[in-house]
């Protein structure tokens, strides 16, 4: 199964189902962001150079595949030599990654056949993992294409805030403009989550409203859960870890992001 | 062969000789280079059952070598001493988790197969380090979980108990103790400078000007 979101909640994400042996999951990220913020959050900064010394493949060498460059002919990806293991848990389950690299930004400038190189790559290892989870930047382009032929699932973090809830219907406009043009491809939205609430009373309570209409006219599931505002997070990623292993992260911030993930989990019959 | 961890292991205590005496280290490898005293090395190691996790310093007899040893550590200075106790914990952990595990989980590989792998890789993986790095870790731990309380007064003493008091919960309970037990990922650079640096590409631009 495999579905695109944002950095810290597709980081929090995989050690959740992971790291609990209620679930024991064998999780990949696919790092499809320019930025690289999972990869930076999963790897540190002396893996993630050696991975860059060492000429190891990247998100960018996939999409970048099938280009010739004046040094030599296109080269062929093996889909192995991408991943990267994070961690491997008592029980067995782990979470790999397939790191990213600020060139993919140069894919955006030239983005010609390059959507479908995700989907065929990952089709080749997708039997290893029980659930892979693609973050990708938002802005529609050819790395959400690319994400979304790679997907079975769409799940969209929302800021319960005026402008970020507007980012919504054109997200799925987007979506909605990708189904129409590859009918044959089965994408569905798993649903609209509120990322970052604070419970900020009145502002945060409008905008969630206006989502919630909004969904409901649309037939788009929201999720009941929410993943909270919590300064664990940024501190999270600054320690390497997940909300529920950050030091001094409130059990009450936690219990929060784990009914998201349990009801996440329910959302797409994990 | 390299890969092996015993490999490893002469290695690391090769580099710890040569660390903190030069001279020893010399004559040392003098006489490693003798095919006699490698023979007599092979039958001592060899006549060697099992090394307990807690037992190799006793078995380290005060002997001319390490006496000599002593003379050079006696001039480090505190925080020398400490990291230098830090690396010869490792080495004993890397080494016990090399050799061998207790005999209560050997026991059980006949009669519960999944559970003695199950608590083999959490013996190990609390040896290394990875899991639950500081006693106040096991002790916290056993008590969110119900378990005995943690008497040991180090977090080496405190392994085995901890690990014999989940033998007598069955597979499901174990794992449902082991639930969110995070493994300790190796310390890490995340610093906004480092990663400015990978960004910016400062070390090529460098490269470049050179």
């Amino acid at each position: 199964m495999r579905l695109p979101c944002k950095s810290t909640l597709t980081v929090n994400l995989a050690w959740h189902f992971a790291a609990y042996t209620h679930w024991a999951k064998n999780i990949l990220v696919v790092d499809l962001d320019p930025q690289f913020n999972a990869s930076q959050y999963l790897l540190g900064v002396s893996k993630y150079k050696t991975i860059l010394n060492q000429g190891k493949p990247t998100t960018w060498d996939i999409l970048e595949q099938n280009t010739r460059t004046p040094t030599g002919l296109s080269r062929i990806i093996d889909p192995h030599k991408l991943i990267h293991n994070v961690v491997t848990f008592v029980t067995g389950s782990k979470i790999d990654l397939v790191p990213s690299r600020l060139e993919l930004a140069f894919s955006l400038k030239n983005p010609a056949q390059k959507e479908k190189q995700l989907s065929k790559i990952l089709a080749k290892i997708e039997n290893s993992y029980d659930l892979i989870l693609i973050d990708c930047a938002p802005t529609e382009s050819v790395l959400t294409t690319a994400a979304y032929l790679a997907s079975d699932y769409l799940l969209v973090p929302v800021k319960p805030e005026y402008l970020a809830a507007i980012g919504l219907p054109l997200l799925v406009n987007s979506m909605n403009d990708f189904k129409n043009e590859n009918e044959e491809h089965n994408l569905s939205l798993a649903g609209v989550v509120f990322n970052a609430a604070e419970n900020y009373y009145p502002e945060e309570q409008l905008s969630k409203n206006m989502v919630r209409d909004l969904a409901s006219k649309q037939g788009w599931y929201v999720f009941q859960a929410e993943v909270p505002y919590s300064k664990s997070f940024p501190k999270g990623a600054r320690e390497g870890k997940p909300i529920i292993n950050t030091s001094y992260a409130r059990t009450v911030q936690k219990a929060r992001f784990m009914n998201f993930a349990e009801e996440f989990a329910k959302r797409i019959s994990l | 062969m390299t890969n092996q961890p015993e490999f490893e292991l002469l290695i690391e205590i090769a580099k710890l000789l040569k660390k903190h005496s030069p001279e020893f280290s010399k004559s040392l490898a003098e006489l490693l280079s003798s095919p006699k005293f490698i023979e007599h090395l092979v039958s001592v190691l060899s006549s060697t059952n099992t090394i307990s996790s807690t037992g190799i310093t006793q078995q380290i007899k005060p002997t001319t070598s390490n006496q000599r040893l002593k003379k050079p550590r006696s001039s480090l200075t505190k925080k020398a001493k400490t990291s230098q106790k830090k690396e010869s914990q490792s080495a004993k952990s890397g080494l016990s988790a090399s050799v061998s595990y207790p005999l209560f989980l050997k026991e059980l590989e006949t009669t519960d197969p999944e559970k003695s792998a199950l608590l083999i890789k959490l013996y190990y993986s609390l040896i290394n380090k990875t899991l639950l790095p500081t006693l106040q870790d096991i002790r916290n731990f056993a008590s969110d979980t119900g378990l005995s309380t943690i008497k040991a007064t180090s977090r080496n003493k405190a392994i085995i108990p901890f690990v014999r008091d989940l033998l007598s919960l069955n597979i499901e309970q174990l794992k449902t103790k082991l639930d969110g037990l995070m493994p300790v990922l190796p310390e890490d650079d995340r610093s906004l400078e480092a990663w400015a640096n990978i960004i910016l590409d400062k070390e090529r631009q460098t490269k470049q000007e050179d």
